[in-house]
């Protein structure tokens, strides 16, 4: 049974209300959040809503519904969610090449955090990350669960250009630039996928979140390979069920 | 069709933006100053869902290839066409081969250039808005051509009060985390003036602020008009382009037409904050 922990309200705008879970990062919190999502993404009063990792902000049509009747409309679908809106959750597998040409701050990170470079791509490839929702970019992934001898403090000057598709390590976080950005990460590899279609106007990310991400090294040569298939539209995903 | 001869400081194409698609982390865009891109499209017959030209500070030179109405409001720059003045909130009638050019921003920071019937801008995610990363241009170039649509929407709007956006009140709620502040800031935020140090469309960075502080949250949603307060207790209010969550406490959230007040201020500009609370 879903819909057990205490949640809270807040009135954030005229048309919006801030849901709040228990302050705290997990992969069961987020997972209610979407299943929570789902309850109410029909409803007819919903504009659109945005996911923190333990909040919710959804923007309604207030010409129509109070901020108090949504709100007791929100707590009804709370009570009553049930379990069956739970997703069963994928691995998505994603290549990294972590080949020196591809991974600009490599070096300076091994150094600083005083690991080999074989020993960070080992600790970084062998763990899932659970996807907890996008933001920052269109189709970045904020994914949780990274092995804590690979967090950094973030770099104290952003690089002012980060490339597409640049596997980073920021704080206790990594995660993937899906297009070129100025960050502050350590970038320590690139994947050759798309994570973000535009044109895709049901699904423009490429992994739904509450699923989980493991990155599987490629030598430069597979990294070129695969490039060219996503470039002929013919890359298919690698994904398997999870289990505990 | 209107052909670009110059693309001017900051020329982008908006409508109301991008809805519904912030959960994958694209922000809203659409029109920073609302309320004159509404005036606009209304004054001309279009429905206020029309995409405009949103030009910034100065600068864009514009080509008509047939003769259409348009109407220019939000900003008073230095506006000509072929050499003649030419003032906001009124229909006016180009004739073919005019040339319609904006000098500097006289009084406010954007203006909006609505075409009667609308013009053709692909529509990407639901909205024509330019955002990098989405739509292929992220702002208007040199050159760049639009053909006319001629669409026929004889619109009944409303039009709202244009100088409206010149006032420097902000009208603000409490955010989530106003309450992490110390009464000596409340009473500051009440009270002094901020003034703008810089801006673009993703947000407005103001030059004094509140006391430093070690405060931050878990990565939580945010929306156009939320005012976050960063360690150096410097404020950062989020506009239209602004990411979809972040991790600085949200003291307070501006209401629509503020956004609007704020989107039509620039560098050295004085605002003053004023708490209201929601019904």
């Amino acid at each position: 049974m879903v819909g057990k922990y205490k949640i809270n309200f807040f009135h954030y705008s005229q048309n919006s209300i801030l849901v709040n879970w228990p302050q705290s990062i997990s992969p069961e919190i987020s997972s209610e959040i979407n299943s929570f999502c789902k309850a109410i993404y029909n409803g007819k009063n919903i504009i659109e809503f945005r996911k923190g990792y333990c909040s919710l902000l959804i923007q309604f049509n207030s010409e129509n519904i109070s901020y108090n009747r949504f709100r007791l409309y929100l707590i009804n679908i709370y009570d009553k969610l049930k379990e069956i809106n739970i997703v069963k959750p994928s691995v998505w597998e994603v290549p990294v090449c972590y080949d020196d040409k591809l991974s600009s701050d490599i070096k300076e990170y091994s150094k600083k955090i005083s690991l080999s470079k074989d020993e960070i791509i080992r600790l970084h490839s062998s763990k899932i990350y659970y996807l907890h929702m996008y933001g920052f970019l269109p189709g970045f992934m904020y994914l949780g669960g990274l092995d804590s001898k690979l967090q950094i403090t973030r770099k104290t000057i952003p690089s002012r250009r980060v490339l597409k598709g640049s596997v980073a390590i920021g704080g206790s976080q990594t995660g993937i630039y899906p297009s070129d950005s100025p960050g502050g990460w350590y970038v320590i590899g690139n994947t050759p996928i798309n994570l973000f279609d535009a044109s895709n106007l049901n699904q423009p990310v490429a992994i739904p979140d509450s699923n989980y991400v493991k990155f599987t090294p490629v030598s430069i040569e597979e990294y070129k390979l695969i490039k060219d298939e996503v470039k002929k539209s013919e890359y298919k995903f690698i994904k398997r069920e999870f289990n505990d | 069709m209107i052909e670009v001869l110059d693309s001017g400081y900051h020329i982008t194409v908006q409508d109301r933006g991008r809805s519904g698609f912030s959960k994958f982390g694209v922000p809203v865009s659409g029109s920073m100053d609302y309320l004159s891109s509404n005036n606009a499209n209304s004054i001309v017959g279009n429905t206020i869902n029309e995409p405009v030209f949103e030009i910034a500070m100065m600068g864009g030179e514009f080509l008509f290839t047939e003769e259409v109405d348009i109407c220019i409001s939000g900003a008073v720059f230095e506006v000509k066409l072929n050499n003649n003045s030419i003032i906001n909130n009124t229909i006016i009638r180009v004739q073919k081969g005019d040339v319609l050019n904006f000098g500097k921003a006289l009084k406010g920071f954007r203006i909006y250039l609505a075409i009667s019937g609308g013009f053709k801008s692909d529509l990407i995610l639901k909205s024509c808005s330019y955002f990098d990363n989405i739509t292929p241009n992220s702002v208007v170039k040199k050159g760049d051509r639009f053909n006319l649509l001629r669409n026929k929407s004889k619109a009944c709007n409303f039009i709202n009060y244009p100088e409206l956006v010149f006032e420097n009140i902000i009208e603000v709620s409490k955010g989530p985390e106003f309450n992490l502040i110390n009464n000596d800031d409340v009473k500051l935020l009440q009270e002094q003036f901020f003034t703008v140090s810089s801006n673009n469309r993703m947000g407005y960075f103001f030059e004094n602020g509140l006391s430093s502080n070690s405060f931050s949250i878990i990565t939580s949603p945010v929306i156009p008009g939320t005012i976050q307060l960063t360690p150096s207790g410097k404020m950062i209010a989020l506009m239209k382009d602004g990411q979809v969550s972040g991790g600085y406490p949200r003291i307070l959230q501006m209401n629509y037409n503020s956004i609007s007040i704020l989107s039509q201020k620039k560098q050295g500009d004085r605002i003053r904050f004023k708490l209201i609370n929601l019904t």
